[in-house]
């Protein structure tokens, strides 16, 4: 005879069964061959729960004067017998108050007792374990030592394992409480090697950072400032790489290491050369200008000339150059470095590989009648440029322009900002046409004679058009790649081989290649679209500002990159800010 | 070794290309079929590919009791069936910057001969077929 429980007040309202010895698994007793299936008097039941191997069994037995019970009442007999603990299967007791509405009689498995259940999973890449837990249904919870087994054998290294969670874990293992998706254990990360970098030791180098005023100008003049160093001057430092340290994953292998990159001086800059007794310091090896490159320091030659003028003819020189009077009419200079000219550059032509500083002015003329407006005067600047005044000359620079006095009737194209009024000029811009891609303050725009003045600022419309056509071909290889990759499945589920004569085609492989060739192209899409978008992002904050006056005869217009503004002054106005207008 | 993944359709295909309008008739087609070398024509309309009909589209369409002694009534008046009835809809296409593998796959696994080069927006600018391929291969392209 099996032991079982039965609540006493369940012996009280049921009627006591007689129960069968050595069943087993998950059966259903079949009822005997008495059994009243007709529904006309609702049977009695107990439930039995079986110690030895944690089955619950309900009893159907016939009745002579039973009400039929509901689902809840049943519920609330499990309950009041403590057997509610167990698992059931579902809808169980939604059949037995059919079967005891119908007056059926039998023994029917209906439930289990569980022990709790753990699972681990370790992630692909091995970083990361995390923890599952079922709780227990009447049987035995998860105890420290089965938790650890499990972590051992899972080879789980206890240095990966998250001690704040394997706290609060043993406290919800011993309450038995579901655990879902928990990280128990999570590899140490690598620490990366830092790349060599290097350290200009030029201290003047520091005030060449543009400073900003209080109004927002940013004042170049500062920039101007040329350093001149003697041959065997510190320039730069190299700290080396240093190695990185590698890491371990939740099982104890190591993890990548990425060690820092090496970089080493670049040696091919003139002027500069490696220290003989410290490899990791250059010196300048000549008398000029120092140039702070990202890797190295470039010394130009400083070429210093009185005037340009019959004297000295045209001048091209590698170098820099310093004039310290003026470039006189019909003259030009060229060069592959800085040119400071001290006094005027009257319709004369200078190119620079750096900055063009002009401490005077620049004065040209422009014929209007020849095609495309050619000017007497003209400065192109792979750096910046800067002046007391310009009047009618050509102008373009990679960086910004800044002006004290005015810019008159002149054609610019910078891709910086155009700065006029530093240091109390007057900061005016007149005439002409203004191009200034990061946008441009002035304290003046136009005049009391209405001169028609044409600034545009801002994101190159041409830049959107490129950003749309990549946008437009990544949707196109991305859906040929997802083309390819259905034929390939296709070609992989049929399980079939090709053959031309006796030649198996190797049609899989060349379409994976297909793949990878398109994902490749895709990912260099997403990476130029990245870089467009966020230059058309940097342009929404551009403004073209005129601080004290603007008149009418302005044209303006910004483009913000996502918002383009067109402004047209006709009546005399203060401050005003066009662009980046919400 | 030549890298054929950096190949792409817009070297090798043709971009005169012949269309007809979806109104036009089988009659339409037979004439133009006797006339050219190629087998097929693209469908445009409003300035957008719509469909691809080729030379078998014809045959398989035409009576072949057409100017023989046996025509019949029936078999003249199926030479005013329209293109639109006749075209091929379901398209696969190519563009500009698609690769060559890619549309040689396209060729092979559909088993289809040539692949009109559109825009996104069904812009026909081309046509790429099985022989362009071939002689890209054979004969390579000048870089």
């Amino acid at each position: 005879m099996r032991g079982s429980s039965q609540h006493p007040c369940l012996q009280l309202l049921l009627r006591p069964t007689t129960f069968v010895d050595n069943l087993t698994g998950y059966c259903r007793v079949a009822p005997p061959p008495n059994a009243n299936t007709d529904g006309q008097q609702p049977s009695t039941i107990s439930f039995h729960f079986y110690e030895d191997d944690g089955t619950v069994f309900a009893e159907l037995s016939k009745s002579s004067n039973t009400s039929p019970l509901g689902k809840l009442q049943l519920e609330l007999l499990l309950n009041q017998d403590g057997l509610n603990q167990y698992q059931y299967d579902d809808g169980v007791l939604d059949t037995l108050v059919t079967q005891i509405a119908k007056g059926e009689i039998g023994r029917f498995h209906i439930g289990n007792r569980t022990d709790a259940q753990i699972q681990l999973d370790i992630s692909s890449d091995k970083l990361l374990a995390t923890l599952n837990v079922i709780p227990a249904m009447g049987g035995k919870v998860i105890s420290p030592s089965l938790l650890e087994s499990t972590l051992s054998s899972n080879r789980v290294v206890s240095q990966c394992v998250k001690r704040a969670t394997l706290t609060s874990l043993l406290k919800d293992l011993k309450e038995n409480r579901a655990i879902q998706q928990l990280e128990i254990a999570q590899a140490t990360a690598p620490k990366g090697g830092e790349p060599a970098r290097f350290e200009s030791l030029l201290k003047e180098g520091k005030d060449l950072l543009p400073k900003e005023d209080d109004s927002g100008v940013v004042d170049l003049k500062n920039l101007r400032d040329y350093i001149t160093v003697e041959p065997g001057t510190p320039l730069m430092r190299r700290f080396p790489a240093l190695e990185g340290k590698p890491g371990v994953n939740v099982i104890g292998g190591t993890t990548t290491l990425e060690p820092g990159t090496n970089l080493d001086f670049d040696l091919k800059l003139e002027g500069s050369e490696l220290d003989a007794s410290d490899s990791n310091l250059l010196i300048s090896s000549i008398k000029g200008i120092p140039v702070v490159m990202p890797n190295g320091v470039k010394v130009d030659p400083v070429l210093s000339i009185k005037n340009v003028d019959h004297a000295t003819g045209n001048v091209n020189f590698d170098g820099a150059i310093l004039i310290g009077g003026n470039v006189t009419s019909g003259f030009s200079v060229e060069c592959s470095g800085h040119i400071q000219v001290k006094g005027l550059v009257e319709h004369a032509s200078l190119v620079s590989g750096g900055n063009i500083d002009i401490g005077g002015g620049v004065v040209g003329d422009s014929d209007a009648s020849q095609p495309g407006e050619e000017f007497s005067a003209s400065l192109k600047a792979a750096g910046d440029i800067s002046a007391k005044f310009i009047n009618s000359a050509y102008l373009e620079a990679a960086g910004n322009l800044s002006v004290k006095e005015y810019v008159l009737s002149s054609q610019v194209k910078i891709l910086g900002e155009l700065q006029l009024g530093q240091e109390g000029g007057k900061g005016r811009l007149l005439g002409g046409h203004t191009h200034a891609e990061r946008g441009v303050i002035a304290n003046i725009l136009g005049s009391e004679a209405y001169v028609k003045t044409e600034i545009t600022a801002g994101c190159d419309p041409l830049l959107q058009d490129t950003l749309e056509k990549l946008v437009s071909s990544h949707s196109r290889r991305d859906h040929e790649s997802k083309q390819l990759k259905e034929i390939l499945n296709g070609i992989i589920i049929s399980g079939e081989t090709e053959q031309v004569g006796k030649v198996v085609l190797a049609k899989s492989q060349k379409i994976e290649a297909a793949v990878s060739a398109i994902e490749q192209k895709v990912a260099l899409l997403e990476a130029e679209i990245s870089a467009i978008e966020a230059r058309v992002e940097s342009f929404n904050e551009v403004t073209v500002q005129g601080k004290k006056r603007v008149y009418p005869g302005v044209n303006v217009q910004v483009n913000n990159g996502l918002k383009q503004t067109n402004y047209e002054c006709e009546t005399e106005s203060p401050a005003l800010t066009i662009g980046n207008e919400e | 070794m030549k890298d054929d993944t950096k190949l792409i359709v817009e070297s090798i295909m043709s971009d005169d290309v012949h269309t007809v309008a979806p109104e036009r008739t089988l009659g339409d087609l037979k004439n133009i079929f006797e006339k050219v070398s190629y087998h097929h024509l693209l469908v445009e309309d409003e300035g957008k590919l719509v469909g691809v009909v080729s030379d078998r589209d014809v045959a398989r369409n035409i009576s072949p009791f057409l100017e023989t002694s046996n025509e019949r009534h029936s078999d003249r008046s199926l030479l005013n069936m329209t293109v639109a009835e006749l075209m091929t809809t379901q398209l696969i296409t190519v563009g500009r910057e698609s690769s060559i593998d890619f549309a040689s796959i396209l060729l092979l696994e559909n088993n289809i001969s040539c692949l009109p080069v559109v825009q996104e927006s069904g812009k026909i600018e081309g046509i790429v077929s099985w022989k362009d391929i071939l002689k890209c291969h054979v004969y390579g392209v000048e870089e």
